[in-house]
């Protein structure tokens, strides 16, 4: 039965055949519809979200599906030999993509909200301590400083708002003196530590982050980048950044398999990284005899996943060289967004939020042609409506309550054209016009309603799911498999997805 | 989607609309386990599989129900992670609920992996100065890391380890766990938490681990249940318990893809659950206002991950169905483990760890059997990585794969008994462990072994385990430290060792 077997490392390029799809055709079709037919979006399904979960090329899927054959080949050869020079490979590559020294300042995590929660929950927080948080930090970074401030007496929490539509100059003159105010009235021995979005959620805006972190290190304040939307959207430097920590997710702009997401932690920063959550059978207790690596140790394996995520970055590289570049990719989603981002909002007669531009890349905010009155308020039910009649309507791009006003946020990517806009222009002003007539007549409960969303967000309606066709009073309700209910228009989710 | 053009709303689908249904399960299985199972399996050619315990193994046709999901994935990726993988992944909750006898559906959330869950409830206890954790020599080895990073960051909390010295009976486990000075000493108003192993991992050892959290609860502890081999090995009945929490893996015995895990708890438990790792947006600061069930909402998204493992058990269990069923697979399975344990040690001229599975007393685990390795008493004396590691990778590179590790000055190999395995498949696995163990005693004499490389026991290595990111040098065993890109294909050689420790 015995036979001799190589245990020798296998580099991914010889596992993936998947690829060869790639070299095999010399010149990708151009940007734009032509190249539908390389992803796997349902016929006719109008993507102009990519912003929020990314899309997966069809090669990456296929790549993937033999990633995990291979798993399944030898499973003991995979989890203790074999992914570990492929993930050290991608490491490699990531690195050398965002600008980073040393393949040892990068790991990887499932998603920007794990590696942005494993980075906080490292710090040893203290009475006095101050964490900087703004009223757009991304929900999951937004409740787990919330959530450290609940369970650890004395830790401060300091909120920066931000009110678009603005600019730079007034966010970082804004920033600058919450910075001096923050730094003048805390304990003087105390950490200061501060998440700076690269580039907001929502609204979607690329923020003049490196300045902001320059203001943070200059009062010798910890910076945290969440930079999510970044890595595939815009050129990374890293080492040149001055943040002490950057997370970006690769499954969004990058066309990696969802989920997974880079942590960038420059040396001086691994002195912070106690242990991986969970705490890798490798971690040894902090000390003299604990070697500056280990945190690099343990996040290689601590507890069993599915690496195929991980080791995809290696193939969506592969892909996004061979559609183009990255820098056509970006220029081209670039261009997209703000021709498109024109469009939509001629086509519903509102505004662009960015006319100038300066903080669109790949994604665009544009008013909805709600009338100012029904916008008073946030209201969960319309969010709700605008999210279920969308995807009636075979397309979806997200809509948000900032500042007083819904927004639509649109992606531009090198699958969309022009005309998309206009399409999802017209089915909004349909759209709007039906929510503003039904809600009159809607029994929307109460506590869907809030001053703001973050308000909201405090105590976001409760309950496991309600999917309720008959009572539209939203009385949460569990729901099994077997039971198909249709979703109606007074839906709510229990998770919120902003 | 078809169902939902022009109709003005969404609606929700089941994972059986979902996917075509499965065209193996309309023919005749084979008719009995063993190597005929193998044509349902991915392994690759002649490989010989005794290790289902580490990392389980998934159908083809489980596989295949992937592929489907994850294509249904990226038909409308809004619409799955918006409303779509919801109602799938409450009834897979609800399955599992039914399963394992947890008395509602919200006492079941699911997470990846059984460290992620065992993690999650540590960290979610606030912990101060005065608390007590109580852990075993033998808890896994993230779980054992996870107490003391806690210990380590939170002052005056103490560690209480339990030593589980192996060959031992279930008698005399509990009356020595009943000897409480850990109790007795606890400053007033501190908690004890304890964790228990179900079926220890190294040994494959079933505990009586309901004994054990009867003694725990009594005594006022809190018992947290690492039943990681649990499920689909044991049957389960948690409502009844008494346990706190329970932990089980559903990637290892229940056919489901990695990673994917279920953490089971009690209402009353559910109070001590704050937050998900990473928090969800729908957290609630703890108050008043916060419903009890805010942690089922958080498990249910807090973050973007993808839910096709934690969906695969849906299929998981269909397939198990077909096969023959929970009661068919685990006679078969436990029988195989106790007579193969047999058979192995008889071609090794060695032990199994407990030759009668005397029962009622302490034994070996219910799929798995400890076999003693025919290395030397001399050899044996103190733990040594680089022997841990040659004894991997000659297996590895003979096609074939079973745990080994290191216990009572000791050296034995775990080996899992599965549908797809068969009595010669132990003895195979015997005659190789024969040449094996005396190539590497041979080798061992002159190479170059380094000194980080020994310890008295596994668990004081496991203290400071082997360091460097990533080393693997052909040449000169005394480990370099190097890493390693995936363009430089480098042998791995004698005394290769891996940054991470898989016990």
């Amino acid at each position: 039965m015995s036979n001799t077997q190589s245990i020798a490392p296998v580099p991914i390029d010889q596992i993936v055949k998947a690829t060869s799809i790639l070299h095999q055709r010399t010149v990708a079709p151009k940007f734009g519809h032509d190249l539908l037919p390389y992803f796997s979006f349902k016929r006719g399904y109008l993507n102009l979200n990519n912003g929020s979960y990314g899309a997966l090329p069809k090669v990456v899927t296929e790549a993937c599906n033999e990633l995990m054959a291979w798993q399944e080949e030898n499973t003991d050869f995979y989890y203790r030999i074999g992914f570990i020079p492929p993930l050290i490979g991608v490491r490699e590559q990531l690195a050398k993509l965002v600008g980073a020294s040393d393949v040892d300042e990068l790991v990887m995590v499932a998603n920007a909200s794990t590696g942005l929660g494993v980075v906080l929950r490292n710090f040893l927080w203290e009475s006095g301590d101050v964490i900087i948080r703004c009223n757009t930090t991304y929900a999951t970074v937004y409740k787990t400083i919330q959530y450290i401030h609940d369970v650890t007496p004395g830790v401060q929490i300091s909120e920066f708002q931000l009110a678009f539509p603005t600019t730079y100059q007034a966010i970082l003159d804004g920033w600058k003196k919450h910075i001096d105010n923050v730094k003048q009235n805390a304990p003087p021995s105390k950490k200061i530590v501060a998440v700076i979005d690269s580039i907001v959620a929502n609204p979607a805006a690329a923020m003049p982050w490196k300045e902001m972190v320059k203001i943070c290190k200059d009062a010798k304040i910890w910076t945290i980048v969440d930079g999510a939307h970044s890595v595939g959207q815009e050129e990374l430097k890293l080492a040149d950044c001055g943040a002490d920590f950057f997370v970006s997710n690769c499954h969004k702009w990058l066309n990696s398999k969802r989920g997974v997401a880079f942590l960038w932690m420059p040396k001086e920063s691994q002195k912070i990284m106690l242990t991986t959550i969970p705490t890798s059978a490798s971690y040894v207790t902090p000390g003299p005899d604990r070697p500056d690596t280990n945190i690099v140790s343990q996040f290689q394996y601590n507890g069993t996943i599915d690496y195929t995520t991980y080791l995809s970055v290696h193939v969506a590289l592969q892909w996004r060289e061979w559609v183009g570049g990255e820098a056509a990719i970006h220029a081209y989603c670039n261009n997209l967004a703000k021709a498109g981002g024109k469009l939509i909002a001629e086509t519903m007669n509102t505004q662009v939020m960015d006319p100038d531009g300066e903080f669109t890349k790949a994604m665009v905010n544009v008013t909805l042609p709600f009338p100012s009155d029904f916008q008073a308020q946030y209201d969960a039910s319309v969010g709700t409506a605008l999210s279920n009649k969308l995807l009636a309507q075979n397309m979806y791009a997200v809509t948000y309550y900032h500042n007083n006003i819904w927004w639509t946020r649109v992606s531009a990517q090198i699958w969309n054209e022009l005309d998309d806009f206009k399409i999802l222009g017209n089915a909004l002003v349909t759209i709007c016009s039906e929510i503003v007539t039904e809600h009159k007549n809607a029994n929307v409960p109460g506590n869907c309603k809030a001053a703001s969303f973050e308000s909201y967000l405090q105590q976001p309606i409760k309950g496991a799911v309600a999917l309720d066709l008959d009572n539209a009073l939203g009385a949460p309700k569990p729901v099994t498999t077997t039971k198909v209910v249709p979703v109606g228009y007074h839906t709510q989710l229990a998770s919120i997805r902003p | 989607m078809q169902k939902n053009e022009g109709k003005g709303f969404i609606e929700p689908v089941t994972l059986d609309d979902v996917l075509k249904p499965n065209q193996l399960f309309r023919h005749h299985r084979a008719s009995k386990f063993g190597h005929e199972f193998l044509q349902y399996y991915s392994f690759k050619k002649g490989f010989l599989n005794l290790n289902n315990g580490s990392f389980g193994a998934l159908p083809k046709a489980i596989t295949e129900a992937y592929n489907e999901l994850t294509a249904w994935q990226e038909d409308n990726t809004d619409y799955y992670y918006r409303i779509g993988f919801i109602p799938p992944l409450i009834g897979v909750r609800e399955q599992l609920a039914k399963l394992v006898g947890a008395s509602d559906v919200d006492e079941i959330v699911m997470v990846a992996s059984t460290s992620t869950g065992m993690g999650l409830v540590l960290r979610n206890f606030l912990w101060k100065s005065g608390d007590i954790i109580i852990r075993c020599n033998t808890t896994y080895g993230t779980v054992y890391k996870t107490i003391q990073y806690i210990h380590d960051t939170t002052p005056g909390v103490e560690i209480s380890q339990f030593e589980l010295l192996f060959p031992t009976t279930h008698q005399a486990v509990l009356e020595s766990r009943a000897g409480k000075n850990t109790l007795t000493n606890a400053p007033q108003g501190s908690k004890i938490v304890a964790v228990i192993g179900s079926i220890v991992a190294n040994p494959g050892a079933s505990m009586p681990w309901k004994e054990m959290v009867k003694i725990s609860k009594d005594a006022g502890v809190w018992a947290i249940v690492d039943g990681a081999h649990s499920v689909g090995q044991e049957p389960l009945n948690l409502s009844t318990s008494g346990a706190d929490f329970f932990v089980s893996s559903a990637h290892k015995w229940l056919n489901a893809k990695r990673g994917c895990a279920f953490l089971w708890f009690s209402k009353k438990s559910r109070d001590i659950m704050l937050t998900t790792i990473p928090t969800s947006a729908s957290y609630v600061s703890p108050g008043p206002e916060r419903p009890p069930t805010n942690i089922i909402s958080q498990f249910q998204y807090n973050g973007t991950i993808d839910y096709t493992p934690y969906l695969s058990v849906h299929f998981a269990l269909q397939w198990r169905e077909w096969i023959g069923g929970e009661a068919a697979i685990q006679e078969y399975c436990n029988k195989l483990a106790r007579e193969g344990g047999r058979r192995l040690a008889e071609t090794m001229s060695t032990q199994v760890m407990d030759p009668e599975w005397r029962a009622g007393a302490f034994g070996d685990g219910l799929f798995q059997v400890n076999v003693v390795l025919p290395f030397s008493k001399e050899f044996s004396a103190t733990y040594d990585a680089s022997v841990s590691t040659a004894l991997r990778n000659k297996l590895l590179s003979q096609n074939m794969f079973a745990v080994t590790f290191y216990h009572r000055q000791l050296w034995w190999t775990r080996v899992s008994a599965q549908i797809w395995n068969e009595i010669s498949d132990f003895e195979a696995l015997g005659r190789a462990f024969v040449s094996i163990c005396s190539d590497i005693v041979a080798e061992h004499e002159n190479a170059h072994i380094p000194p980080e490389s020994k310890a008295e026991s596994f668990y004081s290595y496991l203290e400071h385990p082997f360091q460097g990111a990533v080393a693997y040098d052909s040449k000169d065993g005394v480990g370099a430290h190097r890493p390693v890109t995936a363009t430089a294909v480098v042998p791995v050689g004698y005394h290769t060792h891996l940054a991470s420790i898989r016990p």
